[in-house]
């Protein structure tokens, strides 16, 4: 028989309802036996007793249902940030307070460069901190003029560029094409935008992103998931082709890969039979690290990007309406296949008038193919109303909320894009619950960092970056923030039989805290200390942050 | 890149869902000829593709034994460019199956910013029997709007399940907001005329028979056209001013003018025109000028009557040619 190891802690936080805290789990075969207390382990058997976290707070390994496996792999690029962000290896990549710091940022990166032609790429510029100021090729050239210098901003749509890129991809003076900003003398700024823009860019110095999930990608990811205690966690945008499936199979094959993966797929181009049998074909591949079954759908953009789709009355600022990434009838088509094909479907959408439009197919879907456990999600669903959230509680649907938004984000969705009486309702996480919608909250890691205390923190306490309170009446509890990241999210991803609690016969992964989340101030959630997590009985620690 | 090498025409066809674009895109590839394309669709399986022509398969590249190229979309239109990108030294001309949610536009946009690529035709298909239905609707209103506002020709689809009436409804709808964009109703008899409009590049006569490509005389039997010439030097201004304000009746238009302008070592020009789409450029080598002494020569045709635009032309100068 095997061997049984029993963990202590100073408290177990078991998110079962039926037994809520303990001071001791059984773990046998890498799953749980039992929790209680001393004596109640000794019913098991004979056991090792591991004192190690004696001191320390066991939850349950945290879920994060919206994030990108992307977070492993893109620190081999320069991070250009407003916030300070720690990488899979515990390095602290200072945030950059303004454009001078951004320049001096890439000029110590390049300086670090050995190949001279290797071209320098960044990432997660955030100018919308600047106070309206615009990079140029002024400020890149100051990088360098005989390399390429290319910095993509963290909302996705914008790349701004060096003259050596421009003269590459032949941008000049005379250049008249839409996305190719210009200064007033007619001479392109550098700022590119839309496709044909990046794509001239890539096409003179190859595009960093391209290609399939790179194992060392993977390995990042799962460090990055140690580092805050999470222990399951989606690639919710997954290209379904052989590279990324081998590497997905090939790492989480490894038995000290400390992540339990669960890549989606992009379910939008391919045909939908042909997406289903891939699918399907991929589950064959699932193993206890390795969780196939999800779909993902992108519906429209972001609401910074003004890509987002939105009903009356449109944009704060009167921008116009955003962008479908598919026709919805075309969307609508595609929930019913899957739906009745009995996939899993997590939905993108930010716009109130996308959320509408998918839970109008949802419906309908049940309507002609009524399954009772779905769990098709709203992933973001940012702009949900009550009415919306009544709706999705009654067809079954659950929402992920984009709590982390309001942090970084919510100042602008007041002042610019939403105003200030939508803003407040955004990632509603108590009119979710009010409504008995099924809540996860995410970081969509990496465009925010992958942390998902920081994320509860967000949702309890809604605080944007100058200070302010975001709606204060859709603040939720510690409580109701620690059962999203853990049994909440498990539930969207229909693994709560699985993960989320600590209770018999499931995963004995826990999250390793050095304070109780339920304990300490509301305000100082997102600064307990994570020992690193336990994924399966084996312990995992954080990387010791530097810098 | 090769510099000696002409750049790659591109071809986009939109239109929104249901419009006819697979269809559309079948048919031109279907009449084929010795143009090397490469053709960029969401899904390989709704093309008509004889299995037995197909060299390889790898990734978004499919590759056909006559040396043409299907790439998949699938991850995104800029990923499948760079893909394709590779392929461009072995490419004439690349048509592009918009999705039924992006503005041609900003998909033509790859070939105003890329020179070893030239913009070519954004044909809209519109679907008669849903058009006014799509237009109402508020989730597609701008969607539509913006495939309007980037047609240089508009083929109207499902005329065999509408009235006349309804033809001339939506053609009014479309002119009301395009009046320089021609509306063609595609129907049984014409369905090779896209593909004519696409391939036809040669700058001179016959219509019928363009750059080795094999279209039914008949094709052109139900078109209006006319053929002119002048041995005067044509003023540039007036003349592109005539041809931009008749473009909604100029479904081709194409010819060699001489003029007033031109510096010597220009030569001739060559005026090549489908609806909106004008391309007015010098002769590529004098090697390639025909001997016309001097002599303008131009053809256009159109569904509609010509003469407004024969009489436009008659004030530079030209009179009918009819042996061009």
């Amino acid at each position: 028989m095997a061997e049984i190891t029993v963990f202590e802690a100073q408290k177990i936080i078991t998110m079962n309802a039926s037994r809520p805290s303990a001071t001791h789990v059984a773990v046998r075969d890498g799953r749980v036996l039992g929790v209680g207390d001393l004596n109640d382990m000794a019913t098991f058997g004979a056991f090792t007793l591991n004192r190690d976290f004696a001191d320390k707070i066991l939850t349950p390994g945290f879920v994060e249902g919206h994030a990108h496996a992307m977070e492993g792999g893109i620190w081999n690029n320069a991070y250009v940030g407003y916030m300070d962000r720690y990488d899979p290896d515990g390095n602290l990549w200072r945030g950059s307070a303004n454009m001078e710091e951004v320049v001096a940022t890439l000029q110590r990166l390049e300086a670090e460069m050995d190949d001279a032609d290797t071209p320098l790429f960044a990432w997660g510029f955030d100018p919308i901190y600047f106070g309206g100021a615009r990079m140029s090729v002024a400020e890149l050239d100051r990088v360098s003029t005989t390399r390429s210098v290319l910095v993509l901003h963290s909302n996705g749509h914008l790349l701004n560029v060096n003259s050596h890129v421009l003269g590459l991809a032949g941008i000049g003076d005379d250049t008249n094409v839409y996305g190719v900003l210009k200064d007033d003398a007619g001479k392109p700024t550098g700022e590119l935008m839309e496709m044909a823009a990046k794509y001239m860019a890539y096409k003179a110095t190859g595009n960093p992103f391209f290609g399939s999930i790179k194992h060392a990608a993977l390995e990042g990811y799962a460090k990055s998931a140690r580092n805050c205690g999470t222990t399951t966690a989606t690639d919710l945008f997954a290209t379904f082709d052989e590279g990324s499936l081998a590497a997905y199979r090939e790492v989480t094959s490894r038995p000290d890969y400390a992540l339990r993966l669960m890549p989606a797929m992009n379910t939008l181009d391919k045909p939908f039979a042909e997406g289903i049998a891939d699918l399907n074909a991929a589950k064959k591949d699932s193993n206890d690290r390795l969780h196939y079954g999800l779909c993902k759908v992108m519906t429209d953009g972001s609401i910074q990007g003004f890509t987002g789709r939105l009903k009356w009355p449109g944009y704060h600022n009167g921008a116009p309406n955003g962008l479908w990434n598919m026709p919805p009838e075309q969307l609508a088509e595609l929930v019913m296949e899957y739906h009745k094909a009995g996939m899993h479907l997590h939905i993108h959408t930010n716009g109130d008038e996308a959320s509408e439009v998918m839970i109008d197919a949802v419906e309908a879907a049940q309507l002609a193919h009524y399954r009772p456990d779905h769990r098709h999600t709203l992933q973001h669903c940012q702009m949900a109303d009550a009415s919306q959230f009544r709706r999705m509680a009654n067809i079954g649907l659950c929402a992920n909320l984009f709590a982390n938004h309001i942090y970084y984000w919510g100042d602008q969705h007041a002042a610019i894009t939403m105003g200030p009486d939508r803003a407040s309702r955004m990632d509603a996480c108590a009119t979710a619950l009010r409504h008995n919608v099924p809540l996860a909250i995410h970081s969509d890691a990496p465009v925010t960092p992958l942390a998902p205390l920081f994320t509860a923190w967000c949702a309890v306490n809604r605080l944007t970056v100058s200070g302010a309170v975001l709606g204060p009446e859709e603040r939720i509890d510690a409580a109701a923030a620690l059962h999203a990241i853990t049994l909440g999210a498990a539930y969207t991803l229909h693994m709560d039989h699985l993960v989320g609690s600590i209770e018999p016969g499931k995963y004995a992964d826990f999250a390793v805290l050095d304070a109780d989340p339920l304990a300490v101030d509301a305000g100082a959630i997102k600064d307990i200390g994570v020992w690193g997590t336990i994924v399966g009985g084996i312990a995992h620690q954080a990387a010791v942050k530097s810098g | 890149m090769n510099a000696a090498k002409q750049p790659i025409i591109f071809t986009v066809v939109g239109g929104f869902l249901g419009a006819g674009k697979t269809s559309l895109v079948n048919r031109i590839l279907a009449a084929g000829g010795p143009a090397r394309f490469a053709v960029l669709v969401n899904d390989f399986g709704a093309l008509n593709i004889d299995e037995s022509l197909i060299l390889s398969q790898t990734g978004k590249i499919m590759k056909l034994a006559n040396g043409c190229i299907c790439c998949s979309l699938a991850g995104g239109l800029v990923d499948a460019m760079l893909e394709l990108a590779k392929y461009y030294d072995h490419l004439d001309h690349i048509l592009i199956e918009a999705s039924g949610v992006s503005n041609p536009s900003r998909i033509m946009d790859f070939a105003r910013i890329d020179g070893e690529l030239r913009p070519g035709l954004t044909i809209v298909l519109v679907d008669l029997v849903h058009f006014e239905e799509q237009l109402d609707n508020k989730l597609l209103a701008e969607t539509i709007e913006a495939q309007i506002e980037s047609a240089d020709l508009f083929l109207l689809t499902k005329s065999d399940l509408v009235s006349v009436a309804q033809i001339d409804h939506v053609t009014a709808l479309l002119t009301g907001r395009q009046p320089l964009v021609p509306v063609v109703t595609l129907d049984q008899q014409q369905e090779d005329f896209a593909s004519f409009l696409v391939f036809d590049d040669t700058a001179l006569p016959p219509f019928s028979k363009p750059a080795g490509h094999h279209h039914d005389d008949r094709l052109l039997h139900s078109f209006h056209s006319i053929a002119m010439a002048c041995d005067l030097p044509i003023d540039r201004a007036r003349f592109s001013a005539i041809v931009k304000d008749h473009s909604a009746r100029i479904l081709r238009g194409k010819g060699v003018v001489n003029f007033a302008d031109s510096l010597p070592e220009d030569g001739h020009s060559i005026w090549q025109q489908t609806g909106r789409l004008i391309e007015i450029t010098n002769m590529p080598s004098p090697d390639n000028t025909p001997d016309i002494s001097g002599t303008s020569r131009i053809i256009a045709i159109s569904t509609d009557d010509l003469a407004p635009l024969e009489d436009a032309f008659r004030t530079l100068g030209f009179t009918p040619a009819p042996n061009i």
